[in-house]
């Protein structure tokens, strides 16, 4: 409990006994700050840890590989899925704090956290090469989202505009990463994509064989008239994932349930 | 009650550390730990090579054979005329695999085998990171997973740094 200190004797204050541990505001402040230090990386991690095992669980190997990095599945599913946590946040931090600033933290968090869990996990321990396990980027359409939200002030019109604009953008903004791994490269007499070429080069023996045939029948092109496509109806499901993840937001971010669980 | 938890504590340690000194090492596994039905009546490998078991960073090694997929292939298991991918099995990328073939036929994507036919491959790789390792030819159906062939230890000697790998880039003339 905080202790109101009176402006008087500092010396006295010190002595003085009253039944607690913190006997200044001196001693308050550096209470709060220790707790903040102490608990924003606990909840950062926490969240993090949380957002690359549903990254892991959902997107999965459309995340992991530059080769699944494909025109039509990884622009639609992947925005999808990683809209939820920001929509989960986006509630809580608009409605009670009225800071427009959730996806981008937890965009930025997870993006931290997904580069140490690939240079740790896949580069370290498995070897493989850095460039061809990079995670995705997304804080642009996460500042984008709240942007939209600071502007609107509302979460129907966020929904609508930032939520297209969030599936929208992930392909086009992923596209400095993507762009290289197009560069063509000759297998024997075979023409291959950079990213297909290290896919047949660096072993993946645990995978399923369909590793390496998403698209079936060739080996995959990125870009061309599908990717905008895929990405237009990302936008438009992103809509509907905004606005359900926010609905769970308001229901999980209820006071109530803290008097429960305390 | 504080004697009984030491009591209970000296015990726990003393169970790890008979489990860590009587453990035996596992160096490897794959087609051992396959079930019956699957190493009997799916794929038969033979004449399986995979050398030379000494290497160094960048030296070339080849696993060769052939195999045949059995005409008795069981009904719960996916069919191999679905897709199937020539593979091989190592712990991660230790290799870089330079080239494969079936047949004398490229091998760089999936593709069908049919059942009662005999088949013959081929697949070489660079050597890429320092080691001891067990390297399997393997064959991953579609939606049954990973068939394991015989395999050989190779070691890899040098530094992983040494390691060189190039691509060509096709010239538009």
């Amino acid at each position: 409990m905080a202790i109101q200190i009176e402006a008087g004797n500092k010396a006295d204050v010190d002595r003085t006994p009253r039944g607690n541990a913190v006997i200044s505001v001196k001693e308050q402040m550096q209470a709060w700050r220790n707790a903040d230090l102490f608990f924003f990386p606990l909840i950062s991690v926490l969240i993090g840890g949380a957002a690359v095992f549903l990254c892991a669980l959902t997107v999965g190997d459309w995340s992991y590989w530059m080769d699944w990095r494909d025109r039509r599945w990884w622009p639609l599913v992947t925005p999808l899925l990683l809209l939820a946590l920001p929509a989960v946040a986006t509630y809580a931090f608009w409605r009670y704090f009225k800071l427009p600033v959730a996806a981008t933290g937890l965009a930025l968090g997870f993006w931290l956290s997904q580069i140490v869990s690939r240079y740790v996990n896949f580069h370290v321990f498995t070897a493989f090469p850095m460039n061809w396990v990079m995670p995705e980027v997304w804080i642009g359409a996460a500042v984008v989202l709240d942007a939209v939200l600071l502007i609107t002030r509302s979460f129907a019109l966020t929904g609508l505009v930032g939520g297209m604009l969030f599936g929208l953008l992930f392909s086009a903004m992923n596209w400095p990463v993507v762009a290289p791994m197009h560069m063509p490269v000759l297998l024997g007499d075979t023409v291959m994509t950079l990213a297909d070429y290290m896919g047949f080069q660096y072993i993946r023996t645990a995978m399923p064989e369909y590793v390496r045939i998403i698209e079936a029948g060739t080996l995959r092109t990125f870009g061309t008239h599908v990717a905008p496509v895929s990405a237009f109806v990302s936008g438009f499901f992103a809509i509907l994932v905004y606005y359900v993840f926010v609905w769970i937001g308001s229901k999980g971010s209820r006071p109530s349930w803290l008097g429960k669980l305390v | 009650m504080e004697r009984e938890n030491h009591r209970l504590v000296r015990q726990v340690l003393l169970v790890v550390l008979m489990w860590a000194l009587f453990m035996p090492v596992v160096f490897a596994h794959g087609e051992i730990a396959q079930m019956a039905g699957i190493r009997m009546r799916t794929v038969h490998w033979f004449d399986t090579k995979i050398e030379p078991t000494q290497v160094k960073v960048n030296d070339i090694v080849t696993v060769r054979g052939k195999f045949m997929v059995s005409g008795h292939w069981p009904d719960y298991v996916a069919k191999p005329e679905e897709w199937v991918f020539l593979n091989i099995g190592v712990p991660g990328p230790v290799f870089v695999r330079m080239d494969a073939t079936v047949n004398g036929m490229p091998q760089y994507q999936s593709t069908a085998f049919k059942r009662g036919e005999f088949y013959e491959y081929e697949v070489k790789m660079k050597a890429r990171v320092p080691g001891e390792w067990h390297v399997h030819p393997l064959i991953n159906v579609w939606e049954a997973g990973p068939i394991s062939g015989p395999a050989r230890f190779v070691q890899i000697t040098g530094s992983k740094d040494d390691f060189v790998n190039t691509a060509t880039s096709p010239r538009l003339e």
